[in-house]
């Protein structure tokens, strides 16, 4: 039988000393996301990027309880969960399925974890190449060429492997070299996982 | 071990060809409840969720995402609340031009296909939703 047409993973962990399970499944305008410690979905709130204007560092996404508590700290627990969810998955919105027994900070950061290694992106085809996405300001096309050479060889040999940076850097507001040593480091630790 | 005694969260994919399209069925098997997603492109549109109360002999259903105008996925959560006993998430994807297509699944979905205790989907595969 041919490959079902949605891809989904699952993954499950103890999380201290709660075993928590997660479905990740992808659409092509959502990424579905089920993070339980009860075994159900639990509470769904919808993740969505706020479109607007290029010129703003961080992304801002709107959070909306669609079925169950529509309190304050589930907005942040979703906020905080599905925004890397949604820039690995190029912009895309996040269901979410929450049923947590233990929802602080710690266990958050563990889920994260979790997540992650439920990610859906197909490595298979690209393994001889690492991309990064690289979580900067949206770039202006540099007009060195350089200097992406220089960081794909500094990634590359920093995480061992080949790399390819999609889009040329430049940073308007900081210029290269206050920004780059810092960001660099955090492109690596995202690269060498 | 492996995970089989575990909570039991489990996801089944398949599809079938009803007349001329491939309809694909995606379902996530959780603890008192399931969601199912059906359609023939891999869009999340709508979302419906059901479930029984004691109230009342028709399952309680809402939609919760999508356009509240379009029914099928409320109609088809609910039906199939009914039928389980469970809570049930659908999500509906396929397009509204082809009624046929869309009668012809609703009908195999709802009539053939959906047991109280197991749902069997199109002949041979099933999915077991005894052991909840």
């Amino acid at each position: 039988m041919s490959e079902p047409i949605i891809k989904s993973k699952k993954a499950q962990k103890e999380i201290n000393g709660i075993p928590t399970e997660v479905v990740c499944t992808e659409f092509s305008n959502y990424i579905f996301v089920v993070l339980t410690q009860f075994g159900k979905i639990g509470t769904l709130v919808s993740v969505t990027p706020d479109s607007r204007s290029n010129d703003i560092s961080t992304p801002t996404f709107s959070t909306k309880v669609l079925l169950g508590k529509d309190e304050p700290l589930t907005h942040v627990c979703a906020k905080n969960l599905a925004m890397f969810i949604s820039q690995e998955a190029g912009n895309r919105s996040v269901l979410l399925g929450l049923a947590l027994k233990d929802s602080s900070i710690e266990t958050i950061k563990q889920m994260k974890e979790v997540i992650k290694s439920c990610q859906l992106r197909n490595r298979s085809t690209n393994s001889s190449q690492h991309f990064l996405r690289v979580a900067v300001e949206p770039c202006i096309v540099c007009p060195c060429v350089f200097l992406s050479q220089l960081l794909c060889h500094f990634v590359s040999k920093q995480t061992k492997r080949s790399a390819a940076l999609p889009y040329p850097l430049f940073m308007p507001n900081r210029g290269f070299c206050g920004i780059l040593p810092y960001k660099l480091s955090e492109v690596c630790s995202f690269a060498g996982e | 071990m492996n995970g089989a005694d575990f909570r039991g969260v489990s996801v089944h994919n398949f599809s079938e060809k009803i007349p001329e399209q491939v309809v694909h069925f995606h379902v996530i098997k959780f603890d008192g409840g399931f969601f199912l997603w059906v359609g023939s492109a891999p869009v999340l549109s709508n979302l419906a969720v059901s479930l029984n109360s004691k109230y009342d002999s028709t399952p309680l259903s809402t939609l919760v995402m999508g356009d509240p105008s379009d029914t099928t996925a409320t109609s088809l959560a609910q039906g199939l609340a009914k039928r389980t006993e469970k809570q049930v998430f659908v999500s509906y994807s396929l397009p509204m031009s082809d009624s046929s297509l869309k009668l012809m699944s609703d009908d195999l979905l709802k009539k053939r296909h959906f047991h109280p205790k197991y749902i069997y989907i199109f002949n041979n595969k099933y999915i077991s939703f005894g052991v909840f």
